[in-house]
């Protein structure tokens, strides 16, 4: 459905310096599909989304909807914002005070241009929209006497009205909390997978990325780090920054002793001895290697008051227990190993494991992740 | 140059914290008590003289003599009245109409599109605040007066017969709607650039062209703001006395403000009863008038949020036409600013002034100059008028800031220091300066005729202003920042000192800018009040239009333009640097 390639946009301070945006981006969605731009402040996300939308113009690359070329800079294409077959929901919502409810879900059909809509068709199309949303009930109130959660169900009301080819979210549950949040996101979810919309989700928010997205785009810098679906981009990271910025992890250093194929399994020699990690794709033998292991797959078992041993298993070391954090669910262990270097571990909180208790900690090897650039 | 602050703030605030704050009991905290009855003894007196004035015969001496209902009986049988008011009525209403079609059309073309040129709008429409109102007034009737270009072009063309007069209810409306498009420009710059930016996006991203969004969207969001900023112009014409006394009168054209005037200078002997019937009279509709401003500017601001995203309103490319609008722009600046400069230079060069004819250009000389700058009462003039503006800065900026700090951190009875302290908006400036002066006649201290009677006067009247000021600065320092103060020890006067002080300083400095120069070009509060040796120079100026000494009207006034825009361009580049609104 849309295809962005090479897009370029970049800011320049008043001395004509660089002073960030974005460089290089492609990427494609599919239709129906429930995309997001996931990355921290700064890196270029917004700036995209804007993009797509027509609300800036990129300094290069192509943008591509629905075979419809909306932006290309080597033609000079540029497609204004108001004539593009898009929704938008901003992160303040936008809605005009001056209007009522129903009035700002029909702005979108009494200004259209393209297609002219009777008088009973809006009444009908508004109505069915501010049905689906459950506001339907305030359609004659202004639109200032709604609360946050409903106006942002009447901003997305609005956005959808045309039944446009593409939906654009900027943020659009930041302004919630927490609970209220959590609500509209499982709305969201079932909105959009009823109409079946093809949808740009941007957010910050790892939480918000993993469970509404078919697939994310992590960003950084102005730069797609890495795109999947979600368990994807948790499971297998393809660099430092993913595996930091998703979830919690246990990152450690080391060598590759002998070559491995795309897929295989080797044994990488670490600060924290020889641990045998995954692959996704072929390393050559000697390479300094980066590996991760996620807190809740590492196994955690009582050692031996007296066992001096070395560890049997693989991937075993022993270590002590120097901090217990009780979180509800989960409880969150910190393992001195050696007395330097600190494995951060997650279980159930009725595992009676306390601090200063000597125990075994292991890495399984099939989610003990080579990180592969 | 009649542009002074927008005053809504002011009363609007007054109005709320007074709903807002309306206390069980009666409570006062020392030092609010201590203000309170410092601003009664400056504002209560001449109000109440002025009822009391308007209710007694006087007798030849000067006191009140027995309660009669006679000057308010005179006043609405008599034939001056119902005029006066219709008069005024047109010529407001005709005003505020011209000033906010330029100055609206003039803002938006500076924020919302990109016409070349429309970064000097703002600095242009900050020197001529230096201009004293009565020079632009002076220019203007030069320009289009009987013997003046405009006519002698109209002649040139058609022949002797024709001509304009510009002695006329649209010679005031068209003088007067252009003294105000600064300040409307100003204000309506600030409207536009609070908008929020993503409101028009969302129009533009559901479809609608740029036109659409700015009829639908923009504008209509704006409207409140607008009508609002309408009648505050009109208001302002209301009781502005300038252009009425200099342009109305000469053409029997009187209103209410000429009409106080002139019954207070009298015929034979002064009328303070007809004059203080006019004035409450004029100060009645002024109240109501400011209410319902204050009903509708909170309208206004209902619909203004501003998010922090930080996207700026969209600019309007005009394409092509960017061009026909920086003419249009230059054109507006010529009006206001270039033309009255440029025929003011033009007569202070000239012995006598005959219209813009190619003689006049072989009679230049610097004569006027050499008189006026030399030793001679235009120096004195120069001397007071600097003390007068100095002195009432410094007064009101500190005292302001003070009453605005304690009202605005709600400190008990400090609601009424902020009733007290707008409570001079009311006042056109020639009745408060006709209140003053039958205070100082009839006080005990001979204050009557001194510069420091003035002073005071001018402290009074731009009270409100520095409360506007200082109250703005106050809320934007966060509350939390004095109890961190007071929770690490320090008393709350400490905290006052060296905490809000220091981060109000910007915004006093920028207020005692302002005030300083509103204060000095203000002709209808010094003017009962001056006498010989405490000449200021605008009414020094309305003296010498009232003797037709034109050319050293015209050299007196550009040196004291030179001076002010010295202290006006300062005024530009503080608000400028440290990013203060107007």
């Amino acid at each position: 459905m849309l295809e962005v390639g090479n897009l370029v946009k970049i800011y320049e301070t008043e001395r004509e310096e660089p002073a960030g945006g974005v460089f290089d981006i492609a990427f494609e969605v599919k239709q129906g599909e429930f995309f997001t731009l996931l990355g921290p402040s700064g890196c270029g996300k917004t700036t995209t989304l804007r993009c797509v939308a027509g609300l800036e113009q990129p300094d290069r690359g192509s943008i591509v909807l629905a075979g419809e070329v909306l932006f290309d800079g080597a033609t000079g294409v540029h497609v204004p914002m108001y004539d593009r077959d898009i929704g938008m929901v901003f992160q303040s919502y936008a809605i005009w005070p001056h209007m009522s409810v129903f009035e700002n879900a029909a702005y979108p059909l009494r200004v259209s241009r393209r297609i002219r809509y009777g008088r009973a068709e809006v009444t009908q199309r508004v109505e069915r929209v501010l049905e689906m949303m459950g506001i339907a009930r305030y359609k004659d109130r202004s639109a200032t006497q709604l609360s946050g959660g409903q106006q942002q169900r009447l901003a997305l009301a609005r956005a959808l009205v045309r039944e446009p080819k593409l939906l654009l979210l900027d943020e659009p549950l930041s302004n919630l909390d927490a609970q209220l949040r959590e609500q509209m996101r499982t709305e969201l979810k079932r909105i959009q997978g009823e109409w079946g919309v093809t949808t740009i989700y941007v957010t910050h928010d790892q939480g918000e990325a993993m469970s509404l997205s078919d697939r994310v785009a992590v960003l950084n810098q102005g730069r797609i780090v890495q795109i999947g679906p979600p368990d994807e981009i948790y499971d297998l990271p393809r660099s430092e920054f993913v595996a930091n910025f998703i979830g919690r992890t246990n990152l450690f250093r080391g060598r590759l002793q002998d070559g491995v194929p795309a897929g295989g399994s080797a044994i990488v020699t670490s600060e924290i001895g020889p641990m045998r990690c995954r692959f996704a794709g072929m390393s050559e033998a000697g390479r300094d290697i980066t590996f991760v292991v996620r807190p809740e797959n590492v196994i955690m078992s009582r050692g031996k008051a007296d066992d001096t041993a070395a560890p049997a298993g693989e991937n075993c070391v022993k270590g002590l227990v120097s901090s217990r954090v009780y979180l509800g669910d989960v409880a969150e262990y910190a393992i001195d190993i050696d007395g330097m270097r600190k494995v951060i571990a997650r279980a159930h909180p009725a595992i009676g494991i306390g601090p200063g208790e000597r125990v075994t900690v292991q890495f399984p090897a099939e989610r003990t992740i080579a990180i592969c650039e | 140059m009649a542009t002074e602050l927008d005053v809504t703030d002011a009363a609007e605030m007054a109005r709320q914290s007074a709903v807002r704050a309306k206390p069980r009991k009666l409570q006062f905290s020392p030092l609010v008590l201590l203000l309170c009855v410092i601003l009664a003894i400056l504002i209560i007196p001449p109000t109440f003289f002025l009822v009391d004035v308007s209710f007694h015969t006087t007798r030849p001496d000067g006191s009140m003599g027995d309660f009669t209902l006679g000057y308010y009986k005179a006043l609405f049988t008599g034939r001056f009245f119902l005029p006066a008011l219709i008069n005024t009525a047109i010529y407001a209403v005709g005003s505020a109409v011209v000033a906010l079609a330029l100055g609206v059309t003039q803002a938006v073309l500076v924020e919302r599109t990109n016409t070349p040129g429309r970064q000097y709008v703002v600095l242009g429409s900050i020197i001529a605040l230096g201009i004293p109102n009565i020079l632009h007034v002076v220019a203007w009737l030069l320009i289009l007066g009987r013997s003046g270009p405009v006519n002698a072009a109209l002649q040139h063309a058609f022949g002797s017969a024709v001509g304009i007069n510009v002695y006329s209810m649209w010679g005031m409306i068209v003088i007067e709607g252009v003294n105000f498009v600064p300040l409307t420009f100003l204000l309506m710059s600030s409207v536009l650039r609070a908008t929020d930016a993503s409101f028009e996006e969302a129009s533009m991203m559901s479809g609608a062209r740029p036109l659409t969004t700015f009829r639908s969207i923009t504008l209509r969001m704006g409207l409140p703001g607008i009508l609002a900023l309408l009648l505050l112009v009109f208001i302002r014409a209301f009781e502005s006395f300038e252009v009425p006394a200099l342009v109305g009168l000469a053409g029997n054209i009187n209103v209410l403000t000429t009409n106080v005037y002139q019954s207070s200078r009298g015929s034979v002997t002064p009328s303070y009863g007809d004059a203080g019937a006019y004035s409450i009279c004029l100060l009645i509709i002024i109240v109501a008038l400011l209410y319902l401003y204050g009903r509708l500017s909170r309208n206004a601001h209902k619909f203004q949020t501003i998010t922090g995203k930080g996207y700026r309103p969209r600019v309007i490319n005009l394409g092509g036409m960017k061009w026909g609008a920086s003419v249009a722009l230059l054109v507006m600046f010529m009006l206001v600013t270039g033309l009255p400069l440029l025929i003011l230079v033009f007569t202070s060069l000239q012995p006598f002034y005959d219209g813009v004819t190619p003689d006049a250009f072989g009679r230049f000389s610097f004569d006027n100059y050499r008189e006026v700058l030399g030793p001679g009462s235009f120096r004195d003039a120069i001397a007071n008028t600097l003390i007068l503006g100095a002195a009432t800065a410094t007064l009101v900026v500190p005292f302001t800031a003070l009453c605005a700090w304690l009202a605005a951190r709600r400190r008990p009875g400090a609601w009424l220091l902020d009733q007290l302290a707008s409570l001079p908006l009311v006042f056109p400036a020639i009745v408060m300066s006709v209140a003053f002066l039958y205070v100082f006649v009839n006080l005990p201290v001979p204050l009557y005729g001194t510069l420091l009677s003035v002073i005071i006067a001018s402290t009074v009247r731009y009270m409100p202003y520095g409360m506007r000021y200082a109250y703005a600065g106050v809320l934007q320092i966060h509350n939390e920042l004095e109890d961190a103060s007071m929770s690490a020890g320090a008393r709350r006067s400490s905290t006052f000192l060296r905490i809000v002080m220091p981060l109000l300083a910007t915004p006093m400095i920028s207020s005692w800018l302002l005030i300083f120069l509103l204060a000095v070009q203000t002709v209808s509060l010094p003017l009962m009040l001056v006498g010989p040796g405490t000449e200021i120079v605008a009414v020094s100026l309305f003296d010498l239009w009232q003797n037709g000494q034109v050319t050293e009207l015209a050299s007196m006034g550009i040196a004291w333009v030179c001076l002010m825009t010295v202290v006006s361009t300062t005024f530009y580049y503080v608000t400028r640097r440290y990013q203060l609104t107007i």
